[in-house]
């Protein structure tokens, strides 16, 4: 991904060639499976540049680490056992705690501001 | 000779035991006493721990002094069980036939099967939480009052500390940015104590203490430890940013975006267990200053460790009607 973002679009061989100069040789067949299964995951776009297909990340940088955070942190929330997960959460869900309750809540720390806190 | 299969009775003794203990003690400790407003967290966070700690511990005392007696036993030669043998016998040479009875086995390799399944999720879940602080550690950004806190990019407003061993605290940018300073100050604060406590080590310890005890004592004590130890996190929270109302502040404006984002998006995956009622305790506690209960948690150690060894003491004194007694009951 890293060097897709540098430049791209980039075919197979490309990208090959530039892992071997970063002291990454992998054969040419593993760099291809690779950039294909990234793009079945929709993380590249491809078109076709003569017999090759001509690779492009389609998110950012940024898009794609927010994308790897979502995902793990879903992933760890939905495999945790129970309710109870293995994280300790600032606020937990606010599941039912509907809009009187957050306005009694406000009411009670603004209350508390004008005694002089 | 000892039987391996002797330890089956043994086995059973102790699982009984520590849901007796954990049904007669879990209500005395879970209630209303050591709880609410005057207690303080660090009491009930300590009477939740006694009542997940202590039923296995008392259980696991007495089985220690049955297997001696009956080890005794056998190094002096004796065998009591050759004078009454109208019921099957708790011992090294003789307890392996309750292993032959049906519901004995059943019971046995059901409650083993369920410890090792529900252990072996947990850990997946561990080592899962363990990738989760490296993946935040790799993509977050470091905030610049505490080295341990990262910022991740992210449309889902969350904040927590996470990883056994290695922990860090990711927060959210949906849920950094919106924060005036002093709020992301007191927020950094709450989860940097759960950290230091290490409250998730403690946590997953308490977690694996509750699969032995009864269920719904379980349940009650790991959750009212949790409220507890975020009220505790608070007050730390506090002392931090000097405010209570800051802290306050804090937490209703990321409970205001999760709320937010769960109606954009009905499928915001839930965080913790009883989450509704955690937000409006916490705020509640902290703008009433109740004390932290100090005093009440060391009183409540050490009638727990004076009561652990009363209970050893009984238990080596009477060990011999005990054992005949627990024999008569597993028939």
């Amino acid at each position: 991904m890293g060097i897709l973002w540098e430049q791209s679009p980039q075919t197979v061989r490309e990208v090959a060639t530039k892992l071997e100069r970063l002291d990454r040789k992998l054969a040419y067949t593993t760099v291809m499976t690779t950039l294909d299964r990234l793009y079945k995951k929709g993380l590249l776009d491809r078109h076709e540049e003569g017999l090759a297909f001509a690779y492009e990340p389609a998110l950012s940088r940024d898009e794609y680490r927010r994308r790897i955070v979502e995902d793990v942190v879903s992933t760890l929330l939905e495999h945790s056992e129970g309710t109870d997960p293995v994280l300790a959460a600032f606020v937990d869900t606010a599941a039912d705690l509907g809009e009187d309750a957050l306005k009694r809540l406000e009411e009670l720390i603004t209350a508390r501001r004008r005694s002089g806190e | 000779m000892i039987d391996p299969t002797g330890l089956a009775a043994f086995a059973l003794v102790f699982l009984g035991a520590t849901w007796a203990f954990s049904v007669f003690l879990g209500p005395g400790l879970l209630n209303d006493r050591f709880r609410g407003p005057v207690s303080g967290p660090l009491t009930e966070r300590r009477a939740a721990t006694l009542a997940l700690v202590l039923p296995p511990v008392l259980a696991l005392g007495l089985i220690v002094v049955l297997v001696f007696e009956s080890y005794m036993e056998l190094r002096s030669g004796t065998d009591h069980c050759l004078e009454h043998s109208h019921h099957l016998h708790l011992c090294l040479l003789h307890g392996g036939d309750f292993a032959s009875r049906p519901v004995a086995s059943a019971l046995l390799i059901l409650a083993t099967w369920t410890f090792i399944f529900r252990i072996a999720r947990r850990l997946a879940d561990v080592v899962a939480a363990h990738g989760v602080a490296r993946d935040v550690r790799a993509v977050g950004q470091r905030v610049s009052e505490d080295a341990l806190c990262h910022v991740v990019p992210s449309s889902e407003p969350f904040a927590f500390a996470v990883g056994i061993f290695n922990p860090v605290v990711a927060v959210s940018s949906a849920a950094w940015d919106p924060l005036e300073q002093e709020q992301r100050h007191a927020l950094l604060a709450h989860e940097r104590a759960h950290v230091d406590r290490h409250d998730l080590l403690t946590r997953e310890l308490l977690w694996i203490a509750s699969l032995l005890s009864f269920p719904p004592v379980g349940r009650n004590a790991l959750s009212l430890w949790t409220l507890a130890s975020e009220r505790l996190c608070d007050r730390y929270a506090v002392n931090a940013s000097g405010k209570a109302s800051v802290v306050a502040a804090a937490i209703l404006a990321v409970a205001r975006m999760r709320l937010r984002t769960r109606r954009e998006a009905v499928t915001v995956p839930s965080m913790a267990l009883g989450a509704d009622s955690f937000v409006t305790e916490r705020i509640e506690s902290l703008l009433r200053e109740e004390p932290d209960g100090a005093r009440t948690a060391a009183r409540l150690s050490s009638a727990g460790l004076l009561g652990f060894g009363l209970f050893l003491l009984c238990c080596a004194c009477l060990s011999e009607p005990l054992h005949h007694l627990l024999e008569t009951l597993l028939g």
